[in-house]
């Protein structure tokens, strides 16, 4: 741990950490080899900082989300949350600090529920210093303030996700996350899915939320222009490892390693016609 | 949401008509009392073994008891039947295929092996024999019928479980701080139903053939309570003489499992996976 | 130049769940000899549909051609009889489609898949031997590291960008004239997109192919092709060539579009934390079942009057060569 005075911003922080998948094979499952999805990585984020995480398929992006997440455990290294190490936090704790926006706005939505229900359960089952249970109608009340934060008419609770586009849904996963009131959002590829107007629409909104919640977000992207106009710190991982970091100024304009040379070279350019 | 499962539920054709025939079957159960011309255990041994005709308009049994009013009353036991024998190893297979499926590991070993090793019995020699160790009844062979259907479901369910459980949706549940429980049968369940469904549709006909079975060896529904089973059990000693007493009761078992599974395969071509397209 | 395939005021409707709904509206396009036409629009403004229609893909049971005729050098391809539009189908005219994988069948080696498309389409059964001769010039033509390898592959070893070439190369076999390429780099990662897209600008350059590339991504179309039209709500709302598009779109969508991008550069004034906004287009694209009256983009346009509600604007040539649906473009 670091001298607290100087660590005080950082939100997050991940030190060395590895998540290996074993490869079993023949009818008693020995473990042969193992998949190194993530393979030795350390990284910060700042308060109010839009940090990145970029790469290719494959490259373990997606796994570190679902590790700071604890969606899945790590196989060594540590995360630590405001400095506390969160393995040893309970998972509501945890659920109230960082929460997860998805890609997909289809699959992301439980398809039998009710918008209500998909944002305000979180309001509800969320543990409050009293342990008193949170009433419906305080619950309706906060699910439509969170609604109306995200761009979305308040009158929608009875409806199922199916009635929604993509850009709504994805502003109702935005209102889901929001419910518990986390300081960091780990946002995975929250604009792939998306057509370009609603990219847009989305990505502003990202940032007012940011100004006006003070959020810190960690951006999962492998799209390099989202990740250029949103982030202010990027980290470009190839295989498991994270290859350079830096603010995304200098990683565009100058970057050092081989990889990211060759990912930024290949961004097609939508700037001039190139006319034959 | 119910009403795309509505309408297209409305224009599939095979299932609109198992429909309607069990709602009919259901209705009879209902008031049998009421619709009934006689007293299905009322004995008339003048007239015994008379066919059709316009007072017994299915004929009488070798008891001389009219058998259109006997078949009425058998219908509340096969209708009984199905709904329990089914419903016990719905509940018993849902929640050990979603136990099994969230889960994994240990737990999940456990009980399928268990669901293995009781399916290695051959289910039908598995009934005769406990209900031969027990007494014949009705609650009896509900029971044993539904305890020997669970271990089909639980796979189903664990199947489909697995597959759910990957959904983004359900990450984000469990990201959401939800309890094991919450996310099971909120978030999971619902989404799971839909097979479930489908073979509990195709369950209760088969139940019902079970229990007719079992009551035509003199092992389920004890008479004088009319089952169309026992029935069909008086009706094979007569059968050249009083062919009514085997052709009416077999009809209505016919009918009605063939009700069953037309819904059942309706139903299949209803749900999942167009449901999730649209 | 000369036009090798013209598609005029095409409609298509498709059956939704017990509905009509118009998919394509009097839809016209134009290809040149040797061009790349790129076709750009979001999600449901028809562009895969125009795709589909060209080669009469779509299904009976899905949906049907209003109206309108499709052109490849002169002869009429809708009401071929189903043997002439076989021949055409894969042999003079070729399609690719976004996901590699679901267009491979999964049981069969790559050797048998590109055969069976070279057999298809010649008169003659070739021997063995020449086949397999065929098929690996056909996989270093779309530059496969290991041929032979990949020949007595199947699909799911491939990587996807190796799955897309082999799609590349069975599209290629029957030397066809006109490439349709639908999405193809969505599902593949950016460096290899940037493979993908420069061996199709290759092989067009090479083989003389007049190519429709159809996406969502303005990169893709600003370094691939040299005529855009642009889509929405089922209908072409602007077309001209690439750099017209990009340095005067007449279109406030084309605009809305180009602005929205995020590829713009930031301005290096900008402090830590301090981000601009994008200018979004607000709303959201019309429910194809039920579009506005009028020019269909007029709820979200913000240069709106009065005019644009009644009537749905033409597409009228406002500068030379360059096409706008819109009455206040110019």
């Amino acid at each position: 741990m670091e001298g607290k005075g100087q660590a005080n911003d950082v939100i997050l922080r991940a030190e060395n950490l590895k998540k290996y998948f074993p490869v079993e094979r023949g009818v008693f499952r020995r473990v042969v080899d193992y998949i190194r999805a993530v393979d030795g990585i350390s990284f910060e984020i700042r308060k109010r900082e839009i940090f990145a995480l970029v790469g290719e398929s494959g490259c373990g992006k997606t796994t570190t989300a679902k590790l700071i997440m604890r969606l899945l455990e790590a196989t060594d290294g540590k995360i630590f949350l405001n400095g506390k190490d969160i393995s040893l936090l309970e998972r509501r704790e945890l659920a109230r600090r960082i929460q997860i926006i998805f890609q997909d706005p289809f699959a992301s939505l439980n398809p039998r529920l009710t918008i209500g229900t998909i944002v305000g359960e979180a309001v509800r089952h969320k543990p409050e210093a009293t342990g008193k249970r949170v009433r419906s109608k305080e619950m309706k009340e906060k699910t439509k303030e969170l609604l109306n934060r995200v761009g979305l008419p308040v009158n929608i609770l009875n409806e199922y996700p199916h009635q929604f586009s993509g850009g709504q849904r994805q502003r109702i996963g935005i209102a889901r996350a929001l419910a518990m009131e986390p300081e960091l959002i780990v946002a995975d590829e929250p604009v792939s899915s998306l057509d370009i107007s609603v990219q847009a629409q989305i990505l502003n909104l990202l940032l007012d939320l940011r100004d006006s919640l003070g959020l810190s977000y960690i951006l999962i992207a492998h799209d390099l222009n989202v990740v250029r106009f949103l982030s202010d710190k990027v980290a470009v991982m190839y295989q498991g490892k994270i290859v350079e970091t830096g603010s995304v100024k200098m990683v565009y304009h100058n970057p050092h390693h081989s990889y990211t040379k060759r990912l930024l070279e290949a961004i097609p350019k939508a700037e001039i016609g190139i006319s034959e | 949401m119910w009403k795309i499962f509505w309408r297209r539920f409305r224009r599939n054709k095979l299932a609109l008509f198992g429909a309607l025939i069990i709602l009919s079957l259901t209705v009879v159960a209902a008031i049998a009392p009421v619709i009934a011309p006689f007293n299905p255990n009322e004995q008339d041994i003048l007239h015994r073994l008379e066919p059709p005709s316009g007072k017994h308009l299915l004929g009488t049994d070798d008891l001389g008891r009219d058998l259109l009013s006997r078949i009425i009353y058998g219908t509340r036991v096969s209708l009984l039947v199905g709904f329990v024998a089914v419903g016990i190893a719905i509940i018993i297979g849902t929640v050990l295929g979603l136990l099994s499926g969230y889960f994994g590991g240990g737990l999940d070993s456990l009980i399928m092996r268990f669901v293995d090793i009781t399916l290695c019995f051959p289910t039908f020699f598995l009934i005769l024999m406990v209900i031969a160790f027990l007494e014949p009844n009705i609650w009896n062979v509900m029971v044993v019928i539904g305890l020997t259907g669970w271990p089909g479901l639980t796979r189903l369910v664990r199947g489909e479980c697995l597959s759910v459980r990957e959904r983004e949706f359900v990450q984000a549940a469990k990201a959401l701080g939800l309890s094991n429980r919450r996310v099971m049968f909120i978030h999971i369940l619902p989404n799971v139903m839909a097979p479930i469904l489908v073979a509990a549709t195709l369950g209760i006909g088969g139940a019902i053939l079970t229990e007719s079975a079992l009551s035509f060896l003199g092992l389920g529904v004890q008479p004088p309570t009319p089952s169309w089973g026992n029935i069909l059990t008086a009706g094979k000693d007569y059968i050249t003489v009083a062919w009514w007493l085997s052709l009416y009761p077999g009809l209505a078992i016919l009918v009605t499992v063939l009700a069953y599974n037309l819904l059942g395969e309706g139903l299949r071509d209803v749900l999942d996976p167009r449901m999730m397209a649209e | 130049m000369e036009r090798i395939l013209e598609v005029r005021n095409l409609s298509v409707e498709f059956y939704k769940g017990g509905k009509i709904v118009p998919a394509l509206r009097n839809v016209s396009i134009t290809l040149n000899e040797n061009e790349v036409l790129g076709i750009v629009g979001e999600s449901g403004c028809g562009k895969s549909t125009l795709a589909l229609s060209i080669l009469k893909l779509i299904s009976e049971r899905e949906g049907k051609v209003v109206s309108g005729e499709v052109l490849f050098k002169g002869e009429e391809l809708l009401s071929l009889s189903k043997e002439k539009l076989l021949q055409v189908r894969g042999g003079r005219i070729s399609i690719i489609f976004q996901d590699p994988f679901t267009s491979l069948n999964p049981v069969f080696r790559v050797g048998t898949q590109i055969a069976e498309s070279l057999s298809l389409h010649r008169k003659e059964n070739l021997p063995a031997q020449q086949l397999e001769k065929e098929i690996i010039e056909l996989l270093q033509l779309v530059k496969m590291p290991k041929p032979k390898d990949t020949m007595l592959s199947y699909p799911h070893q491939l990587s996807g960008g190796m799955q897309q070439r082999v799609m590349i190369a069975i599209a290629l076999s029957p030397n066809p004239e006109i490439l349709i390429a639908d999405e193809p780099t969505t599902a593949l990662d950016v460096t290899i997109q940037k493979e993908i897209l420069g061996l199709l600008t290759e092989l067009q350059k090479k083989l003389g192919l007049s190519v429709v590339l159809i996406t969502h991504d303005f990169g893709i179309v600003a370094e691939t092709c040299q005529r855009i039209s642009v889509m929405y709500a089922g209908n072409i709302v602007e077309e001209a060539s690439t750099s017209e598009v990009f340095h005067n779109p007449l279109h406030p969508y084309t605009r809305g579009l180009l602005e929205s991008l995020p590829s713009r550069e930031e301005s290096p004034d900008f402090s830590q934390g301090e981000k601009r906004r994008l200018k979004a287009i607000s709303g959201q694209v019309p429910d194809p079942s039920n579009l506005p009256s009028g020019c269909k983009f007029h709820p979200r346009c913000p240069i709106v009057i009065e005019q644009c509600k009644p009537e749905e604007p033409r597409l009228r040539e406002v500068i030379r060569n360059h096409w706008a649906r819109c009455i206040r473009a110019g």
